[in-house]
C-alpha cells in the first residue's frame, strides 16, 4: 500500500467545496410518484369512459367485423364490436360489443338489435350508406329488466324507436303477398305498415303485425275492417261488369293492407287490438244510413246472393246485402237496403219477387211462357219488386217482406206515381210520395229549396226515413251534409235527420255555427264548421 | 495483487466529469460537495444518489408503460371513419397490409426495445444491490448497450410527429397523435434519463471491496 500511496499524482487539485443540500427524501421519487399519478388518472378516465360489454346473438355474422363494425343508436355511433365468435354448437354466432357508457341504464331485455344491410327491393332501397362504410348494428332502447346479453334480430322491427306509432294484429288464414314493409293503406294513402308475422304452430290464423304511423292510427277504430290490398283483382263477375281492382301500384309490387271505416266508426281501437284480414276488399259497407234496409222472408234460397240486384222496373235501386236462415230456420232472410233515393218507392204493400233465372211454364192449353225479368238479372239473379198505385203507407226501417217466387200479371201493372228526390242533399231517405202518400204531407218536401224559415214542415215526409235512421245511430252523428247555400231551415232539418231534437236558436260567426240541441235526451251544445259540415258537440 | 493497479477510490482522487480535471476527493462523501476548480462543474466519485435515482426512474417507465400500450397512439380519421390505433394494433395492421419490414422495425423500436431496456435496467440495478459478482464486464457491456438503443425507441414518436404534422387534409385524412403516444414519449426519455442515473461503476466496487476483504 505504500507503494501505491507513492505514486500519488503530484497535481491533484483540490476541489471546492459546496455545502450538500442533503434530505431523506430524494427530490427524484416524485418522478415515479409523478407517473403513478398521471398513469391512474389515465385508468380512471379510460374506465370510466369505457361503456357496457354485451353479447348478442346473430344468426349470421355476415358483414360483421370485429373492431370495425359500428353499432349505431338513430346514426350515432353507440358501441362497436370487439370480437365475433361462433358458438360452441356452431349454431349461431356471437358478438361482443362495447356500448358508450351513455348506454348503460338503458340496457335491458326490450332493447333490440339488428344488422342494417343494404337492402334493395323493387319499391325501395335502404341501407344503402352501408354499401360505403360497411354493415353496421343498430340499437333501438327498450323497457324491461336489465340484461347484458341480447338476441339479435334478422330484420329491423319496423317501429323502429317511436312510441307514437300504434301497432295492431290481423289474424288471416294466408299471408298472400304480403311481407315486412308491406304498405298499410288507407284510401290509397300509405299509413303504416306490415311489422312482421309470426306463424304459428297449429293451424291457428297467421297473425300479421302492423304499425299505423302517428297521426293515422286515430283512423283505426274498433269496428275498421282490414283486407288484403295486393296484387291484382280481377272481377269477372259477369258479362258486363269486369273489373280490375289495384290499391296502389306499390301494394301491387309488395302486397298491401288497406283499411276503411263503416259509415259510423266505433271508438278509437287500443293498440295491440287483433282484426280479421279480409281476403278482399269488402262490399261497401252497408248501414240504415245508407239506405232504407229491409228484410225478405223467402222459403227457399233461389240462386239469391249478397250483392245482387233489388231491382224497380229492371232499374236497379238497392243491393241485397246479406243472406242467411233466419233464428228457427224456418226461412231464409234476405237484407237488403234501398237506395235513399229511392226508399219511397217501397211501401207497406209492396211485393217482392225473385227475379233470378228463368221461370218457364208449361200448359197443355195456354202453351209455353218464359219470363225472364231480364238478361241481367238472369245472369245476376237479383229481386224485383212493384208498389200498388194505392194505400200503402211509407214503411219503417227494417220492416218485413215475403219474397215470393215469381210476380202475379197484375203486379207488373202498377204503376204508382212517386215522387223521388235524386237531388237530396242529404242522402237520408229524401223523397216523397206525391200523390196518395199517407206519409207525405206535402209535395215539395225538398229540403235545399226551402230557404223560408219556419219551412221546416215540409220536409216532413223526408223525414220518416231519416228518423228512424237516426235511432239507429250507435254514436253521436259526427258530420252533416251541407248544400253551398246553407239555410237555417236546412241545418235544422238536416240536424233533425241526424235525430238531433228540440234544435235551439242557431247563430252563425263566419263560417262556424253554434246552436243547441238535443239528441237522444242528452242537451247538447254543437259547433258546426259550414264548409264541411263537421260537428263538434259538447255537454251542455 | 500487485499486478492490479490501485484505483482512483483507493487513492482519493476523483475526474471532473465535465473537463476531467484530476482532483482530490472530496474527504466525507456526505459533507459539502466537490467543486470542479477548472470548471465548476460537481465532482463526485459516484453518481450521486445513483441507485435511487435509477430506481425511481425505471419504476416510473414501468408505470407509464402500460398506458403506453393500451392507450391509442395515434388516431387516424380518413373520410370521417375515426380508427385508432395503438402500438400493437398498428403494428398488426401494417402485418396485414404486408409492410413486413416497417412492421419489424416499429415493433422492434417501440415494443422490444423499451421493454429490453427497461428490463436490464433492472436487472443491474436488482444486481448491484445483491452485490452480485457475476461477470461485471458483460453486465457493464450491457449498460452501454442500453445506453447507445435507447434513443431508437424515438422513431415511433418521431413518425407519429411526422404524420401528425403533414397528413392534415381535414375531411379526407387527418391523423391525431392519442394519448398513447405522449405516454411512450415519456417511457422513451424517462429509459434514457434512468439509463444516464445508473452509474456503472457501481458494478465494479463490489469487487474492490472484496478485494479489500481478501
Amino acid at each position: 500500500m505504500t507503494e501505491s500511496e507513492a505514486k500519488q499524482p503530484p497535481r491533484a487539485s483540490a476541489p471546492k467545496v459546496h455545502p450538500r443540500s442533503h434530505g431523506r427524501f430524494s427530490i427524484v421519487w416524485l418522478i415515479p410518484l409523478g407517473a403513478a399519478l398521471v398513469g391512474g388518472w389515465l385508468a380512471y378516465r379510460t374506465i370510466s369512459e369505457q361503456g357496457p360489454s354485451v353479447t348478442i346473438a346473430f344468426e349470421t355474422a355476415d358483414g360483421l367485423e370485429a373492431g370495425k363494425t359500428k353499432i349505431l343508436f338513430k346514426g350515432l355511433q353507440a358501441g362497436i364490436v370487439d370480437a365475433v365468435h361462433a358458438t360452441e354448437d356452431l349454431s349461431s354466432v356471437v358478438v361482443y360489443a362495447t356500448l358508450i357508457k351513455e348506454l348503460k341504464p338503458h340496457l335491458n331485455d326490450g332493447v333490440r338489435f339488428w344488422v342494417v344491410r343494404p337492402e334493395i327491393s323493387l319499391t325501395r332501397v335502404s341501407g344503402l350508406d352501408t354499401l360505403v362504410s360497411g354493415d353496421f348494428i343498430a340499437f333501438q332502447p327498450g323497457t324491461g329488466t336489465p340484461t347484458r346479453t341480447f338476441k339479435g334480430l334478422d330484420k329491423p322491427p319496423v317501429e323502429a324507436g317511436d312510441a307514437k306509432h300504434r301497432k295492431f294484429v290481423l289474424r288471416t288464414e294466408t299471408l298472400g303477398s304480403l311481407d315486412r314493409g308491406s304498405p298499410v293503406l288507407y284510401r290509397g294513402v300509405t299509413v303504416g305498415e306490415v311489422s312482421g308475422y309470426t306463424l304459428p304452430d297449429d293451424d291457428k290464423p297467421l297473425t300479421v303485425d302492423i304499425v299505423v304511423h302517428d297521426p293515422h292510427h286515430k283512423l283505426v277504430r274498433e269496428n275498421t275492417r282490414f283486407w288484403n290490398a295486393s296484387g291484382i283483382k280481377f272481377n269477372m263477375g259477369d258479362l258486363f261488369d269486369a273489373s280490375l281492382e289495384v290499391e296502389s301500384l306499390k301494394s301491387l309490387l309488395e302486397g298491401g293492407i288497406a283499411f276503411a271505416n263503416p259509415a259510423e266508426p266505433g271508438p278509437a281501437a287500443k293498440p295491440g287490438t287483433a282484426f280479421a284480414l279480409l281476403d278482399e276488399k269488402p262490399a261497401k259497407p252497408r248501414s240504415a244510413k245508407d239506405g232504407l234496409a229491409l228484410v225478405l222472408k223467402s222459403a227457399n234460397l233461389r240462386s239469391v246472393k249478397a250483392g245482387d240486384p233489388i231491382l224497380y222496373r229492371e232499374f236497379q235501386v238497392g243491393t241485397v246485402v246479406e243472406v242467411g236462415l233466419d233464428a228457427e230456420a224456418t226461412s231464409v232472410d234476405l237484407k237488403i237496403v234501398i237506395e235513399p233515393d229511392y226508399a219511397a218507392l217501397v211501401e207497406t204493400n209492396t211485393v217482392f219477387w225473385n227475379a233470378s233465372g228463368i221461370n218457364a211454364s208449361f200448359s197443355l192449353f195456354s202453351g209455353a211462357s218464359i219470363d225472364i225479368e231480364s238478361l241481367r238479372a238472369l245472369l245476376d239473379g237479383g229481386i224485383a219488386f212493384a208498389t200498388p198505385d194505392q194505400g200503402g203507407r211509407a214503411v219503417k226501417p227494417g220492416a218485413v217482406f215475403t219474397l215470393y217466387d215469381r210476380p202475379k200479371e197484375e203486379w207488373r201493372a202498377w204503376a204508382p206515381h212517386i215522387r223521388l228526390h235524386k237531388d237530396s242533399p242529404t242522402g237520408t231517405g229524401a223523397a216523397a210520395k206525391s200523390d196518395s202518400g199517407a206519409g207525405a204531407k206535402s209535395d215539395t218536401g225538398t229540403v235545399s229549396e226551402s230557404p223560408v224559415p219556419g219551412d221546416s214542415q215540409a220536409t216532413g215526409a223526408a223525414r220518416d226515413g231519416g228518423d228512424a235512421a237516426a235511432t239507429e245511430l250507435s254514436g253521436l252523428p259526427t258530420s252533416v251534409t251541407l248544400p253551398g247555400h246553407v239555410t237555417t231551415a236546412v241545418l235544422e232539418s238536416q240536424l233533425r235527420d241526424l235525430g238531433y231534437a228540440n234544435i235551439g236558436a242557431i247563430e252563425k260567426s263566419g263560417a262556424i255555427i253554434h246552436l243547441h240541441a238535443d239528441w237522444q235526451g242528452k242537451p247538447l251544445k254543437l259547433r258546426i264548421d259550414s264548409r264541411d259540415g263537421a260537428i263538434q258537440a259538447t255537454g251542455r | 495483487m500487485s499486478a492490479a493497479p490501485a484505483t482512483a477510490m483507493e487513492r482519493a482522487l476523483v475526474a471532473c466529469h465535465s473537463c476531467e480535471l484530476l482532483c482530490q476527493a472530496p474527504r466525507d462523501p456526505d459533507g459539502p460537495r466537490g467543486i470542479c476548480p477548472r470548471c465548476g462543474a460537481a465532482v463526485e466519485q459516484r453518481k450521486p444518489n445513483s441507485l435511487a435515482r435509477s430506481w425511481a426512474l425505471v419504476l416510473a417507465a414501468y408505470i407509464l408503460y402500460v398506458p403506453a400500450n393500451l392507450l391509442p397512439v395515434m388516431t387516424v380519421v380518413s373520410f370521417g371513419k375515426a380508427e385508432s390505433d395503438t402500438i400493437l394494433s398498428g403494428v398488426k395492421a401494417l402485418i396485414a397490409s404486408g409492410d413486413w419490414p416497417i412492421a419489424v422495425l416499429v415493433f422492434l423500436a417501440s415494443i422490444t426495445i423499451p421493454v429490453a431496456k427497461l428490463l436490464a435496467l433492472t436487472f443491474l440495478l436488482i444486481s448491484v444491490h445483491l452485490k452480485s459478482r457475476w461477470d461485471p464486464k458483460d453486465r457493464t457491456r450491457l449498460y452501454r448497450m442500453i445506453e447507445v438503443i435507447g434513443r431508437w425507441s424515438m422513431i415511433d414518436i418521431f413518425m407519429i410527429s411526422i404524420l401528425v404534422a403533414l397528413i392534415t387534409l381535414k375531411n379526407i385524412a387527418t391523423v391525431q397523435a392519442g394519448i398513447g403516444a405522449i405516454c411512450f414519449a415519456a417511457v422513451v426519455i424517462i429509459t434514457i434519463f434512468a439509463a444516464q442515473s445508473f452509474d456503472p461503476r457501481l458494478i465494479w466496487d463490489v469487487l474492490e471491496e472484496g478485494k479489500d476483504n481478501d
